[in-house]
């Protein structure tokens, strides 16, 4: 049993090390100086991708930023505000589950419509974000109402028992013991964020520039991934290596996130 | 002085309580006895008005104490919860060391300075006979005895004027429970403590009086009460009997409960008796 378990872990690690390693060697020599930092030139074959990268974490934390409290306060309503009404908190968790499998396609077509056309927002880093916003919530909140509801019921009874609010305790005591948990989600959301293409196609753009303002365009890394790979000539390699950029951007906001993955204080 | 009056319970749909009438003193401890199911752990949360959390718990009737009604709207239920401390059957350790856990309800429930919330979760600590070595260790290391002590130091901190224990001896080892015995006689000098326990030894050692409940077909009763000599060594009511001799004797007690089963084989007669009292409820008293 152990040597199956521990051939099993192997086949996975090096699955996954035999992807990267795949990345880094088609995509590592495409690499500059300041590669991460430079400016798109000759749509992408030359010149860095500076503005791609500020336009991906601008876009993932607009994004994030918006769904977080929408989320929380979703999975909060469906797991302790309505524990007692199963029925609608079990038809608000079928619906984000239902849109958290929604093709993002559909979404950016709506995000693009709502935000881009009828709010005048356009082809922007705004539009992106809000519109990823919409795809992030459901997506967070079904990810925090599992973590919430992983809480067993007599903590909360028992610190209720001794006189603390049911406010109090959710924040001192179900929160807390959720955090891993809900840390989780956060990080899967990111990971989703960072790599969505069809969503931000449609609404923050594919420009290469450095946006000015959240109400110019921007294309995302993966925007660029596609873009080099599919719509530039001779762009594969280039989009090797902002894939490559994509990745460790991916592990260095999970890292830094991860002194974040304890219990809160 | 603890009282119920008239009091009616029903959980999922079924009468668990009815006629519910017990009046309990201010100081000393009161063991609660029944068959299990007949709504002694019920009737504990509805003091506490667990009711309010709980749709499927439905409580009508009074419960005082010391002539206020704890039901009152007037009465918020924090200040219920100030007043009446329940420790679960099962407790379960909250996020953090065993003194944070000692110290939450106080931080959130009073106004206490810092310093003299340390002071009272330490006391309730010592009290409870938690031994300092494991006051800063994560809670949720605990072992089950340190938990339940644990739990009774988070509820003996807030010095409540009632405590209702939910078979604290349950899953203890002896000189665990004469530790938890020796402590309940001791928090039982300045307030009531109401203990609910199948340990008819546990019972017959800490009781000042003894209530033993019954479930009738159209719900659960108090149907003998008095001294723990009394109830447990000479009980009136046929049900008392049969329960504390099932409890002292073992199956063979059954024989002298019910006439006309002398020659019946002990295998034989626990389950034809007791089906007997399932089936066919005895009368209200």
């Amino acid at each position: 049993m152990r040597l199956a378990s521990q051939l099993a872990s192997g086949i996975l690690i090096a699955f996954v090390a035999l992807l990267t390693l795949d990345l880094f060697v088609r995509g590592a020599p495409e690499w500059s100086a300041g590669y991460l930092f430079a400016p798109v030139r000759e749509g992408g074959t030359d010149g860095g991708i500076g503005p791609i990268v500020f336009s991906t974490l601008f876009v993932t934390f607009l994004a994030t930023a918006i769904a977080l409290p929408f989320a929380l306060g979703a999975a909060i309503l469906s797991n302790e505000i309505l524990m007692h009404s199963p029925r609608l908190a079990g038809a608000i968790l079928r619906s984000f589950e239902t849109l958290a499998s929604a093709p993002s396609v559909a979404l950016g077509l709506v995000g693009w419509t709502l935000f881009g056309r009828i709010f005048g927002l356009g082809f922007s880093l705004l539009s992106g974000g809000l519109t990823l916003a919409i795809m992030l919530v459901p997506i967070l909140a079904v990810a925090f109402h599992a973590g919430l509801a992983a809480v067993p019921r007599a903590l909360r009874a028992q610190s209720q028992a001794l006189g603390v609010s049911r406010w109090t305790t959710l924040v001192r005591l179900v929160i807390p013991a959720a955090w891993p948990a809900l840390f989780a989600g956060l990080v899967l959301a990111l990971g989703r964020a960072t790599a969505e293409t069809a969503v931000l196609m449609l609404t923050s753009g594919i420009s290469t520039r450095m946006p000015q303002d959240a109400f110019d365009p921007g294309a995302t890394l993966a925007v660029h991934v596609y873009q080099l790979a599919r719509n530039v000539p001779g762009g594969e390699p280039r989009a090797y290596a902002a894939a490559c950029a994509l990745l460790v951007i991916n592990v260095a906001v999970h890292l830094s996130l991860a002194r974040l993955r304890k219990e809160p204080a | 002085m603890l009282r119920f009056k008239n009091l009616l319970v029903r959980g999922c749909g079924v009468t668990i309580l009815r006629d519910f009438d017990l009046e309990l003193p201010a100081r000393g401890t009161a063991v609660l006895l029944g068959p299990s199911g007949c709504g002694k752990t019920t009737l504990m949360r509805s003091v506490i008005r667990e009711d309010e959390d709980d749709p499927d718990l439905d409580v009508q009737g009074t419960i005082e104490l010391n002539g206020a009604d704890l039901r009152a709207a007037a009465m918020s239920r924090t200040t219920v919860r100030q007043k009446i401390g329940l420790i679960p059957q099962r407790p379960v350790a909250f996020p953090g060391t065993t003194l944070e856990n000692v110290t939450f309800a106080l931080r959130h429930t009073t106004r206490l300075p810092k310093a003299e919330i340390e002071r009272r979760a330490r006391a309730a600590l010592e009290e409870v006979g938690l031994e300092e070595g494991v006051w800063e260790r994560e809670a949720e290391c605990l072992s089950g005895g340190q938990l339940k002590r644990l739990a009774l130091a988070r509820t003996v901190a807030l010095d409540p004027d009632v405590l209702l224990m939910d078979e604290p001896s349950n899953g203890l080892d002896p000189l665990a429970v004469v530790r938890l015995e020796r402590l309940i006689t001791r928090l039982a000098e300045h307030r009531l403590v109401v203990v609910v326990t199948h340990d008819l030894y546990m019972a017959r050692r800490i009781a000042d009086e003894v209530h033993f409940l019954w479930p009738f077909a159209d719900g659960c009763r108090v149907v003998e009460s008095g001294a723990p000599e009394k109830v447990l060594e000479v009980p009136a009511r046929p049900e008392t009997r049969l329960f504390v001799q099932a409890a002292w004797n073992g199956a063979a007690a059954l024989y002298e409960v019910e006439e006309g089963l002398e020659d019946c084989e002990a295998e034989e007669c626990m389950p034809r008796r007791l089906t007997l009292l399932q089936d066919e409820p005895s009368e209200t008293p």
